[in-house]
């Protein structure tokens, strides 16, 4: 009965009916008197009506009406019926005659009453009593992809400048001469040295460390700089926080009882250990998404997988079939976002609202993970769901190869460039650190060789499945069919996300390489050359420099998706190296977003990397890496906003509390205020651009926690050790600690009057305090007051 | 030490200049243009939030006009105008933990006189052993031990357990017909307050802030209670007042039931006022000549501006929910100091005190986790909801009275619902208790636009489904939306390639209880 063309009023129906559908249809099960409403009024009516044409045995406008199934699936102009929406059904609108194309019943139209009956079905919610039996016959149509499509500017292949002077900067200047602009001056070195450590590292350089540069008159002092910082154990932690934020990390379950997800914290050093010992972006993916899949399984790999497991878990589903269809989901999106760059979870229950991507394109990318067995209770047994033994002899041989493999390659580094002894000996020292794989890794396990079939589903609902579908790329970026072995090698599993996982890491995708190192300008810049990092689509930005994009995401491939040389290659930019300053007041105007890059952004620092900094300038912070996690002290008050308080929130002794932040634990139930405070996102859903927000609960926090209490007195007690009693001394060495600057003049003097007046009132507010305790306290409060300056949160 | 001398007149000098304790648009640097403002804000909502304390504080009045001051972008919480005008702006929800028995509470069943001790199945063939939690301890139906009696002028039956309420039957609209999806607690509670069964989406007090912005530029603009008595929080815990995708901004303050309410509100100890005061000047007067360097920069302002906001937080919130500023008499009203309900009647009151100070949404949980600590009766469903009931009876009927004589409550929507209803039949056991029941619950409405003295919706005889003009939970949050002036369907955030909505692609505003 649909199936002539779709007239202008039917397609706008049919958007109304799927344009804002985020939620999965859940058919509520029929009341006795909804029951009773249907199989007295409605199904006979249908019978009567409509099953002549739309039955079992013909179907017009591929349409059928009995089932619910079909009848939320539609024809070929959309679905009948919109439960609850009797203006937005098709249905009605055709048995109203609103529309001269799509009328029915073609020979007579209903009765007032049998309308009504109709309305008020689907106004119900279209209850339908007994068991849907009817497999319907959704036709998996044709891509429906035209040319148009494809030629979205990420859809297409890349297309790198083959200009000899294709550079950062020429691509950069040419949009900035466009404008009759130009590149801000160079940043002043202390500002250059901050930058790099913050940008790398997200740590503070010691007062050494920016004398040293500043005083280096040579021409390599800078690329020798970054050298130094990419070679730093530091590196990882800082980078691997970036990826950690990408693919939600979190190391419980969520829900009521929020359990500790074991062994989560493997994929966290594994993450941390990829960007220090620069394993290739391709490699990377591939490990995360097939690690049990690939020729040669170790144990990294299988942590790698722990990938799938990182999302929220609802241990009592009250529909588990749901249940495992919100996990993949959870998968594909994430997966979706964080790799291709687009957000695909709108096909899960109708066509992709903006992104030529439908349905089917969504039940075939879910398909690949089909078989993936649902995260279960923790049970460390052979044939466990979630968790896999890694600590196997062949295991831990492979780990002391690749482990000795590293060191060599690392020592002959050292060897070409001394300047990177340092950096290099705390890198060797913290791999001979490493002890080899034992015990369990949380992993992916499938059901076993064959496949378990995947049905697109109607309305995102699982106990609606329409046809079946097999596994394929999304069409709109290949015309490429997926190979699909027989079983992986090692006959454990269907080898199918591996065939997914070469698709999205082949040098011929066109998303991957794109979003990835526009991730790292992201970073790098505080803003991406696609300001959206996971939506390359319709509703994302437009690349403000397309063609350098393009260029980087080739070279990024063509350098074998190393990292660290494209981070050098974009910190020895004069586009990256450039003040932060906003004084040409020309670009100011006409740019004032500095989209095109005409100076640095000035940045703040991130929840980690402020009070990483806070640890570091105090004299505090504990290098040590790797493990289950780090639980800072957390008050009576807040451990009680837990609905069994302090449940899963272990102690940590003083030296474990102060280590770095990414190694705080992370429970989604419990977030450690202070990160949270400052804009660090919540674990439940990947957030590629962080917020950065500037609250009071803010102030609060670095005013008058007891952190920051511990820290202050921590600092003063660093100064006094390494300045002395003079307040000009402690003065300056607090501001090269936590600045990286001597204080001026004017500074100086504020700070000892400060200093001054309040020893005074100390002494006054307790007649006999002791000279010293009044001096700690003004100094301790002084030294807040330092963490406390924008300059300390602040990144020029 | 002569140095320390010669230096210290600067330093007396600067702190005795008034500049320096105040930013003024004279003294300031130059300030952002409005254009470059609205542009950068574009690239990051959250980095211009606190340009709207600047607003506040009349700094920005000659930059940014008055028809940009609304704007989200600039400022999440700016105050911003509903999409049709409505009576109510600020909500109270009373939220009754752990799902309270309509049939024992508002829903009069008197059927079940009728019914008592039989099967429910005689009653309802589609019922399982299953619809409730404890399938192994399926009891008979079984009517309610308390006594009803006919309220106000509407005469609302009502159960004895509510004297003080009952008072106000002809301010309430109830609808006996809502149902939910999940009978288990926390996925029960997430939809109740975010509109779906599971973790990660925003709740309706998030939406209400973004939709509406704050008026109170001192006091978080969405405060959550919980159970101060040790029982626990809800399941889900803070979940259930999380702001989820939309900014941070928008998420609900935990006063924490033990101790300092909010975190960090306490200057160190051996610190005085005025010492707290020249910490913060000695900030200020560096940050200032820092930003000087850096006028383009609206974010430092907006920080120097966040220390002096956080000081003046640290005065008024705790003025704000010190009820002990109250006289007696309201006191008495609330019943603060019975032993039944002090801990209730506490929380009413701050929750009062927090609305009149502008706060925008607040909800305070009754009972603390399940079972016998909250209205989870699954054993003795006479004991626990006599208790639970004598706990917020009073201070629910004061804050409504109270709210009333002060001219507030058309302003302020109160709300009492729990995640569920509970089952007619018999939870068997000792004493007798009554199971999770998805099907149906009751809740009630009174205040802001609502049309007191009604009913909506009718749940089967005996109280088991939802069965005349059924209420889906996303129903009901349409119909808080749209007593606030918002319309459900307009409300969206674009998130992840979707425009996101409280409703998702349901809800239906149940016009019949608007007035």
């Amino acid at each position: 009965m649909f199936g002539r063309l779709p007239t202008i009023g039917a397609i706008l129906v049919l958007l109304a009916s799927t344009g804002l559908a985020d939620e999965v249809f859940k058919p509520t099960k029929p009341t006795p008197e909804q029951a009773k409403f249907f199989e007295n009024e409605v199904r006979p009516l249908l019978a009567k009506h409509c099953y002549e044409c739309h039955g079992e045995d013909e179907q017009e406008g591929e349409l059928r009406l009995d089932s619910l199934a079909a009848i939320l699936n539609g024809g070929t102009v959309g679905p009948a019926v919109v439960p609850k929406k009797p203006d937005a059904s098709l249905l009605i609108k055709a048995v109203t005659f609103q529309d001269p194309n799509m009328e029915m019943p073609p020979d007579r139209k209903m009765s007032a009453r049998e309308i009504d009956v109709l309305r008020r079905w689907v106004q119900m919610g279209a209850p339908w009593p007994g068991v849907d039996k009817v497999t319907i016959s959704r036709k998996a149509k044709a891509t429906g992809i035209t040319d148009e499509d494809r030629e979205f500017w990420s859809f297409q292949p890349l297309k790198p400048s083959k200009s000899d002077d294709a550079s950062i900067d020429a691509f950069i200047a040419k949009q900035l001469e466009a404008r009759g602009l130009a590149f801000s001056p160079p940043a002043a070195r202390r500002e250059l040295i901050r930058r790099a450590y913050f940008d790398l590292t997200g740590l503070p350089p010691s007062p050494e460390a920016v004398d040293a540069f500043v005083n280096d008159d040579s021409p390599q002092a800078w690329e020798h700089l970054i050298d130094r910082l990419l070679a730093s154990p530091q590196y990882g932690e800082r980078w691997g926080r970036h990826w950690l934020d990408i693919v939600r990390f979190a190391q419980t379950n969520g829900y009521e009882r929020d359990d500790e997800k074991p062994e989560a914290w493997r994929y966290r050093d594994y993450v941390i250990e990829a960007f220090n010992s620069d394993k290739p972006y391709n490699q990377f993916l591939m490990e995360q998404l097939a690690g049990d899949e690939l020729d040669e399984v170790t144990a990294e790999s299988i942590i790698a997988t722990g990938y799938y497991r990182l999302g929220v878990w609802d241990d009592e589903p009250d529909d588990a079939r749901q249940a495992e269809f919100d996990d993949l989901a959870d998968v594909v999106a994430t997966t979706g976002e964080a790799l291709l760059g687009i957000t695909i979870n709108c096909g899960r229950c109708h066509e992709h609202k903006f992104d030529p991507i439908s349905q089917e394109d969504y039940y075939r990318l879910l398909a690949f993970f089909r078989n993936i067995r649902r995260y279960e209770k923790p049970n460390k047994k052979p044939g466990s769901a979630t968790f896999t033994d890694i600590g196997g002899e062949h295991f831990v041989q492979q780990w002391q190869e690749s482990r000795e493999a590293k060191i060599a390659q690392l020592q002959q580094q050292v060897a070409v460039r001394p300047h990177l002894k340092e950096a290099i000996d705390a890198r060797i020292s913290q791999l001979q650190s490493h002890s080899p794989p034992s015990g369990w890794a949380l992993s992916i396990t499938e059901r076993g060789p064959k496949p378990v079939a995947t049905n697109v589903l109607i309305r995102g609902n699982a106990g609606t499945p329409g046809d079946e579908v097999q596994p394929a790329f999304l069409p709109v970026l290949t015309t490429e069919s997926p190979k699909l072995p027989e079983q992986a090698a090692d006959g454990k599993s269907t080898g199918r996300r591996r065939v997914l996982a070469e698709w999205i890491a082949a040098a011929d995708n066109p998303l991957t390489a794109r979003v990835f190192v526009n991730r790292l300008w992201h970073y790098h810049f505080g803003r991406g050359i696609v300001a959206s990092p996971s939506d390359f689509g319709h509703t994302g930005s437009r690349p403000s420099h397309p063609e350098l994009l393009d260029w980087l995401a080739a070279d990024f491939i063509a350098g074998g998706w190393k990292l660290k040389r494209m981070h050098k290659l974009i910190m020895m930019s004069r586009a990256y190296r450039q003040s932060s300053r906003a004084t040409n007041v020309k670009a100011a105007e006409a740019d004032p977003d500095n989209a095109l890059v005409w100076r640095q952004n000035m940045r703040r620092l991130e929840a980690e990397a402020i009070r990483d900094s806070i640890l570091a300038v105090s004299g505090k912070l504990n290098p040590a890496m790797g493990g289950r996690g780090i639980f800072p002290a957390l008050s009576p008050e807040v451990l009680s906003t837990q609905s069994r308080p302090g449940a899963g929130w272990d102690k940590s002794s003083p030296e474990e509390r102060s280590r770095r932040s990414v190694y705080i634990f992370v429970k989604r139930t419990l977030t450690v205020p202070m990160m949270d405070t400052f804009d660090q996102p919540t674990p439940d859903t990947p957030d590629p651009a962080r917020k950065t927000t500037t609250i009071a609960p803010q102030a609060l926090i670095l005013l008058n926690s007891a952190f920051m209490n511990e820290q202050a007195s921590a600092f003063a007690e660093r100064l006094l050790n390494e300045a002395g009693n003079e307040p000009a001394a402690q003065i300056e060495r607090a501001y090269r600690l936590a600045v990286s600057r001597k204080p001026t003049s004017r500074e100086l003097a504020i700070a000892i009057g400060y200093l001054q007046q309040q020893q005074q009132r100390w002494q006054e507010l307790a007649e006999n305090a002791e000279a010293d305790q009044a001096q700690r306290h003004a100094l301790q409060a002084l030294c807040k007051a330092i963490l406390n300056l924008n300059e300390f949160v602040y990144v020029d | 030490m002569p140095e320390l001398r010669r230096l210290a007149p600067a330093y007396a000098t600067w702190i005795a200049s008034p500049a320096t304790t105040m930013i003024t648009p004279q003294q300031n640097h130059r300030l952002p243009s409005r254009r470059e403002m609205l542009q950068r804000a574009g690239g990051g909502l959250g980095m211009l939030g606190l340009i709207g304390l600047l607003n506040d504080e009349g700094l920005l009045a000659t930059v940014a006009q008055a028809d940009e001051l609304g704007s989200r972008a600039l400022n999440p919480l700016a105050v911003q105008s509903p999409h049709y005008p409505a009576k109510a702006t600020r909500v109270i929800w009373i939220y009754i933990n752990g799902g309270p028995s309509h049939v024992d509470t508002w829903d009069y069943k008197p059927a079940l006189e009728k019914w008592d001790g039989k099967s429910i199945r005689d009653f309802d063939a589609s019922f399982k052993n299953t619809t409730g939690f404890f399938a192994n301890q399926v009891g008979g139906l079984m009517k309610s031990p308390f006594k009803f009696t006919p309220r106000g002028e509407c005469g609302k039956m009502i159960a004895e357990i509510f004297p003080h309420m009952g008072e106000h039957a002809d301010k309430m609209a109830f609808i006996h017909s809502g149902y939910t999806d999940s009978n288990n607690h926390s996925p029960a509670l997430f939809q109740m307050n975010t509109g779906r069964p599971r973790m990660g989406f925003p709740c309706v007090g998030s939406w209400v802030m973004y939709g509406l912005g704050s008026e109170s530029s001192n006091l978080p603009g969405f405060c959550v209670m919980s159970d101060p008595k040790g029982r626990g929080l809800p399941k889900g815990h803070a979940a259930n007042w999380g702001a989820a995708f939309l900014p941070g901004a928008y998420q609900g303050t935990h006063l924490r039931p033990k101790g300092p309410p909010i975190d960090n509100l306490a200057r160190p100890v051996h610190m005085t006022v005025a010492q707290q005061r020249s910490q913060l000047d000695l900030i200020k007067a560096l940050n200032e000549k820092h930003h000087a360097a850096r006028a383009a920069e609206a974010e430092l302002a907006a920080r120097i501006e966040s220390f002096e906001l956080a000081y003046r937080m640290q005065t008024a919130a705790p003025d704000a929910i010190d009820i002990e500023r109250e006289p007696q008499h309201i006191h008495q009203l609330y019943g603060v100091g019975e032993e039944r309900c002090d801990h209730f009647a506490r929380q009413c009151l701050t929750a009062r005190r927090l609305v009149e100070r502008g706060v925008r949404f607040v909800q305070i949980y009754s009972g603390g986790m399940e079972n016998q600590r909250s209205w989870d009766g699954h054993k003795d469903i006479e004991g626990n909801h006599s208790q639970f009931a004598g706990e917020t009876d009073q201070p629910v009927g004061a804050l409504i009275s109270d709210l009333a004589q002060r001219g507030l409550l058309d302003e302020t929507l109160i709300i009492w619902a729990g995640e569920f209803g509970r089952l007619p039949i018999a939870q068997t056991g000792e004493k007798p208790g009554r199971d999770h029941n998805p099907h149906c619950f009751t809740a009630w409405f009174a205040g802001g636009g609502v049309k007191g003295g009604t009913t909506y919706g009718e749940s089967d005889e005996v109280g088991y489904k939802a069965a005349v003009d059924r209420v889906h939970i996303n129903d009901f949050h349409a119909t808080i939306l749209h007593l606030l002036g918002l319309d459900h369907k307009r409300l969206t955030y674009l998130y992840s390639g979707l425009d996101m909505r409280l409703t998702g692609v349901a809800g239906r505003v149940i016009h019949d209880i608007v007035a």
